[in-house]
């Protein structure tokens, strides 16, 4: 048995760190030279994917597939997505506008967003407190999903995430009758 | 900052030593239409500032050392103009992570005095939970609030804890106004169906990762 989980989210948020921080095994990475100096300061960004993998049992796992945050990659998101049990919708706060980003990545993802699979994670808080974590509950209105900061390099707090990812799939799910 | 100043935590109290004055202080100004600054002092620790405007609090100590209970706290309040600066310089630390613990504590396992007996609740936003201690019983709950309406007894049984814990996070969740509420109504069918899913992907992964 297989469950997948995506990070999604912009280029710089955090999403192949926090799978490192994640997995089990050393991730997987596909990278090479940002083209996009200008939007992203770093040297290079995801192409096609990252991958990592907590084993549950003998024969479960969760595969963690970190997809490529430039839109033109999108075609992997299609791909990925249908395979999805949920998604760390990451956003990094230093973004020009961050609620914005997130806004935008749910209506890619709204099919996750409805069953209630998607967990914000929003990273870099400490170097932008403003928009706080409150900006964002508010700006998704009636749509309980459950926002977080996080250091994608803390372990501990990236399992919080996944927790309350799987938590509130689980429990919409039983409590619609919903298949997760 | 002395407008008023009480202390509680007389032996023999029916509450956690300590904080539940201070959270009924918290809840209590919530309703006054002139901002008010608090100023709560833990026997023996220096005082913790809280400026709800910003939904922010100072304190010189790490939350870490948050006394559970302490022989008393006193309370005290001032009213400040909307316009006047913060009490400390902002951001400050996150006024939930102060509230989460307090609520906890507060009142023990006995409801908080503000809620009503009966009267369902469920979640306006989810708390900041890397930021705050909590442990996987919570977490579940948490989930069952944010996904339908819940009375206390009922979240107990949907999640399969004592009522005193499903009460003690409930007061908590209600001390960071993190709840709609919704008066009993005499003949609505149960809101929510049996236990969730105890042995689904949470619980292995639970334990799979030692939490």
């Amino acid at each position: 048995m297989e469950h997948v989980i995506l990070f999604a989210g912009p280029m710089g948020a955090g999403k192949s760190t926090a799978i490192a921080s994640l997995s089990d095994i050393p991730v997987v990475s596909t990278e090479a030279s940002n083209t996009e100096r200008d939007v992203v300061d770093k040297p290079t960004t995801t192409v096609a994917l990252d991958y990592g993998e907590i084993g549950v049992g003998a024969d479960e796992k969760v595969r963690l597939y970190g997809i490529p945050g430039q839109r033109r990659f999108d075609f992997m998101w299609a791909i990925l997505r249908e395979r999805a049990r949920g998604m760390v919708l990451m956003v990094n706060n230093d973004a020009e506008d961050p609620i914005a980003q997130m806004h935008d990545f749910l209506a890619e993802f709204d099919d996750l967003d409805r069953r209630g699979a998607v967990v914000v994670a929003v990273t870099r808080t400490d170097l932008a407190p403003i928009p706080a974590i409150d900006a964002y509950a508010a700006a998704l209105g009636d749509r309980m999903l459950p926002v977080l900061s996080v250091d994608p390099r803390d372990p501990s707090q990236m399992r919080v995430v996944l927790m309350a990812l799987i938590a509130n799939l689980e429990t919409r799910a039983a409590m619609t009758g919903a298949t997760g | 900052m002395v407008d008023t100043s009480v202390s509680t935590g007389a032996p023999g109290a029916p509450f956690a030593a300590g904080w539940a004055s201070a959270a009924t202080a918290v809840h209590g100004i919530r309703s006054f239409t002139t901002p008010m600054l608090l100023a709560l002092e833990p026997a023996g620790l220096p005082p913790i500032v809280i400026d709800p405007r910003h939904r922010a609090f100072a304190w010189s100590l790490p939350i870490s050392d948050f006394p559970a209970a302490p022989e008393s706290v006193s309370v005290a309040t001032q009213a400040v103009t909307p316009d006047a600066p913060p009490a400390f310089p902002l951001p400050g630390r996150p006024l939930d992570a102060l509230l989460w613990m307090i609520g906890r504590t507060a009142f023990a396992d006995e409801a908080a005095p503000w809620l009503v007996h009966g009267d369902r609740y469920r979640l306006s936003r989810w708390p900041n939970l890397t930021d705050l201690p909590h442990d996987s019983d919570e977490l579940t709950m948490i989930a069952v609030l944010a996904n339908g309406w819940a009375s206390v007894p009922e979240l107990a049984v949907a999640t399969g804890v004592p009522r005193r814990v499903a009460q003690r996070l409930v007061n908590a969740l209600a001390l960071m106004d993190l709840l709609r509420v919704l008066e009993p109504e005499p003949d609505a069918a149960p809101p929510l169906r049996p236990r969730t899913e105890r042995r689904g992907l949470f619980a292995r992964l639970r334990d799979r990762l030692g939490l």
